[in-house]
């Protein structure tokens, strides 16, 4: 036997499982997703139960999806971390204050940055802000990870400011830009 | 190619396969779960394992160079899209990335271990070369 039979026969095996795995599972993966989701939604706006995706023709590049409840908004956006993109849904009430903020996907260095998505302290520190969170001033950065925390400050005054109607152009949400 | 052989690479097969795997049922089961990234920590996190692995099943053996090479790219390519956690757009630099880390890796951790395996505390060998490499690989990671 060829010494590359072996390999190539793990290979194939391993990539016919993973794809059967992949296709089987689709169905349930799906739903799991969007009960998981609508279940998220609902603890980052107290109030709201179902959530109506709105199409958001807004200029914030930060902002990808958002979600319209019966209290306020979810709104997801995507903002540049240290290692990769940084992606957050954040819940804000009708008024504009920030009622919960969740890092959904984020490639954050482990034990610095990557403590931004468990770090209950800091997130909660964007409770009640609306648009006007900056670091240094009322949120304090995680030690060793400020541009992760500038990012997701970026991101939450983001969906802060779609539903007050701030100016973006403005710099309205730029309060979390490093550059 | 007498006494060379691609056990590395079968056995990479299995770790990236398994990786891979339990990426899928956790996506599936737990979507809440934040999976890391398939960024260059984690393609040498994945290469060392399978080379220390390698080495402590078949401490002398050595391996078709150029032939490990792109298995090891392919490897890296093909079971991440098998699992729907690269796209068309990622899979060839995967393969790139995936070749170079595996072919790197397995250079010096081959050269590392050897040396160290001279020791007194040479079983450990493996184990430590895997570890300092990879710590080395965060690093440089972290300057790009």
């Amino acid at each position: 036997m060829r010494e590359y039979a072996k390999p190539l026969a793990a290979l194939a095996a391993a990539a016919a499982l993973l794809a059967g795995a992949r296709f089987g599972l689709a169905g349930v993966a799906r739903s799991n997703a969007e009960a998981e989701q609508t279940a998220m939604m609902a603890a980052l706006l107290p109030g709201s139960s179902s959530f109506t995706p709105e199409e958001y023709g807004g200029e914030d590049e930060n902002i990808t999806a958002v979600y319209a409840g019966e209290t306020g908004y979810v709104v997801e956006t995507v903002t540049d971390g240290y290692v990769g993109e940084i992606r957050l849904l954040v819940g804000v009430d009708a008024s504009g204050a920030v009622t919960g903020a969740v890092v959904r996907q984020m490639e954050e260095t482990f034990g610095l940055g990557g403590r931004a998505a468990s770090d209950t302290g800091f997130l909660a520190q964007f409770l009640g802000t609306a648009g006007d969170a900056a670091v240094g001033e009322n949120v304090d950065a995680l030690t060793g990870a400020t541009v992760t925390s500038k990012a997701i400050t970026k991101g939450i005054n983001s969906a802060a400011a779609f539903v007050t109607g701030a100016d973006v152009s403005s710099g309205a949400t730029e309060w979390g830009d490093w550059e | 190619m007498k006494g060379k052989n691609l056990l590395g690479n079968t056995l990479l097969a299995a770790v990236v396969g398994g990786a891979c795997l339990i990426a899928v049922l956790l996506r599936t089961f737990a979507p809440a779960v934040i999976l890391p990234g398939l960024d260059l920590p984690m393609l040498a996190l994945l290469s060392l394992i399978a080379l220390t692995a390698e080495c402590y099943l078949a401490p002398k053996s050595d391996r078709p160079w150029v032939l490990a090479v792109l298995l090891g790219g392919a490897t890296f390519a093909l079971l991440p899209w098998c699992a729907g956690l690269a796209d068309g757009e990622t899979v060839w630099k995967l393969f790139l990335a995936g070749a170079a880390v595996y072919g790197g890796g397995a250079f010096l951790y081959g050269s590392m271990s050897r040396r160290l395996s001279a020791t007194p505390a040479g079983r450990l060998a493996p184990a430590v070369s895997a570890f300092v490499l990879f710590l080395g690989c965060q690093a440089l990671a972290g300057l790009f």
